[in-house]
């Protein structure tokens, strides 16, 4: 579980965080949505201690992690272009965190977790040699190698090609829900929040504006900036066309 | 055709700009290869100076103090590169000026300030207990001074060039900032590290005027050819400046090859 309550960071310009307050439950599946530059990425680095505050709390599953380094507050970070240790093979990426912790079972586990996530075979091979796709299954098993409480996702689907991002997206729900790991999910693609969320949380110019199920946040938006970023805003009693991906099947009905 | 017309354009382009380029290339490349060339011919002036131990000794002298003085630029110079690389702090400007300070200085004016400090009634010189003046260590921080900045700004742009998300990453797997920066940041900025040093020793090799007001003796072998120039003009300096650049050139490009492995 996540408690932020207040958190605020000034940057001196544009990416300022203003006073977020947000609840995520354990196990839960959240999005954070918004434009680019909305501060969804600083937020997800303030969570795992990347930067510190400066006003307002975090508490990471009970503990208050305001000012805890990020070695010590058992966050699995993954990043858009997934920053996988390029100076290592895909086995010492996977294993770098076990062995840190000098766990005895590092190569067992790290084993296990290539073969998880199907990329045994690329083991001794250097990242700058795997595709988009095989670099991010490196990455979300170099995250969960060491049993996080907290899995940080921050657009990790973009830069993927359709194809592989359909089938990574739905690989990413299934181990949120085998593992039973939180996750956060940072993104700017509106049918990706609606298919993964359990609740979607809007940012935009740096607010938490509204948090809620996709099916709240879509047919309730808080404010007209809300809607007209979903494109569910009313003009003249018009409802202006969300575009609808085909691959994300039937568009429902709200 | 526009394809064809746009390729003839730059060709003409480059071959322009070549020309130009060309001329600086040929005035470094005539000075070095022409006093090798003339020595080359006639050899018996190398062979006498390659069989005069006080001209090895010398060269030999110089490799050494040059990689001593590297050697404390690595070990000092890289934690400030890491510092200049990853912090932003008021009076940054400040710091990253005073490294590139002995760039500007005049070697001579280094000479002559090491030797106010480092001097029998410097402020250094006054209380250590190594004597620099005329001193293997007198060499070695007229060296170090000039060198310096070479290493720290290899090193710097090294680990700038490393993205500070992996020792974020690292971190969030369970790294401490040491082993953040000792299993990341080091070996993916050690090619530029790497390449600080070896610059920081050539430039050492080649320093001269600060060398010479500190520590005339014992004689560095740019301070011997000056030396030898002085006392019996080029019959006598030419080869052992073709000696030392020989067994440096052949060391750098012997270094630069397994640097770039």
């Amino acid at each position: 579980m996540i408690s932020i309550k207040g958190l605020s960071r000034d940057w001196g310009h544009e990416f300022s965080l203003k006073k977020i307050d947000l609840k995520i439950e354990k196990n839960e599946y959240f999005v954070l949505l918004g434009p680019t530059a909305a501060g969804k990425t600083l937020l997800l680095e303030l969570i795992a201690g990347f930067y510190a505050p400066d006003r307002g709390e975090i508490w990471i599953d009970g503990v208050r992690a305001t000012h805890l380094p990020p070695e010590k507050r058992r966050v699995g970070f993954v990043y858009q272009d997934y920053a996988l240790f390029p100076h290592m093979t895909v086995r010492d990426n996977v294993e770098f965190g076990l062995r840190l912790k000098g766990r005895l079972d590092a190569e067992k586990r790290a084993k296990e977790l290539m073969e998880t996530f199907g990329v045994s075979y690329l083991a001794e091979r250097k990242p700058n040699t795997l595709s988009g796709g095989e670099k991010q299954r490196v990455a979300i098993a170099r995250a969960l190698a060491i049993d996080p409480e907290v899995l940080l996702l921050d657009e990790p689907l973009s830069a993927l090609d359709r194809r592989t991002q359909e089938q990574t997206r739905a690989e990413l729900k299934k181990v949120q829900e085998e593992t039973g790991i939180t996750a956060v999910h940072v993104t700017h693609n509106q049918a990706e929040a609606i298919l993964l969320a359990d609740r979607i949380g809007l940012m935009m110019e740096g607010e938490l504006v509204q948090v809620g199920t996709a099916e709240e946040v879509f047919t309730r938006p808080a404010t007209r900036k809300v809607a007209e970023f979903l494109g569910v805003a009313k003009d003249d009693g018009q409802e202006s066309e969300l575009e609808w991906p085909k691959w994300a099947g039937p568009r429902p009905r709200w | 055709m526009i394809t064809r017309q746009k390729y003839t354009f730059q060709k003409g382009f480059y071959i322009l700009l070549g020309a130009v380029g060309s001329i600086l290339l040929a005035f470094i490349f005539l000075t070095i290869f022409n006093m090798m060339f003339d020595q080359l011919l006639h050899p018996s002036g190398i062979l006498r100076a390659a069989k005069d131990p006080s001209v090895m000794n010398s060269i030999g002298l110089t490799l050494y103090a040059s990689m001593i003085a590297t050697a404390i630029a690595v070990l000092t110079g890289t934690p400030l590169a890491y510092i200049l690389a990853r912090r932003k702090f008021p009076g940054k400007w400040l710091i990253e000026s005073l490294v590139d300070l002995p760039v500007i200085v005049p070697h001579t004016v280094a000479g002559i300030a090491l030797l106010m400090i480092f001097g029998s009634h410097g402020l250094i010189g006054k209380f250590s207990p190594v004597r620099f003046v005329d001193a293997l260590p007198g060499i070695v921080v007229a060296m170090l001074f000039v060198s310096a900045p070479f290493f720290v700004n290899s090193a710097r742009e090294g680990f700038q060039s490393v993205d500070p998300r992996l020792e974020w990453v690292a971190r969030s797997l369970g790294a401490g900032p040491w082993s953040a920066f000792l299993k990341v940041s080091l070996p993916l900025a050690f090619r530029h590290i790497l390449a600080g040093a070896i610059m920081s020793w050539a430039r050492g090799i080649s320093e001269f005027g600060a060398v010479v007001v500190i520590a005339y003796y014992p004689l560095i072998a740019p301070t011997l050819i000056w030396d030898r120039f002085l006392t019996s003009g080029l019959r006598e300096s030419a080869p052992i400046s073709v000696l030392l650049i020989s067994i440096c050139m052949t060391i750098f490009v012997v270094l630069r090859m397994l640097s770039r492995r």
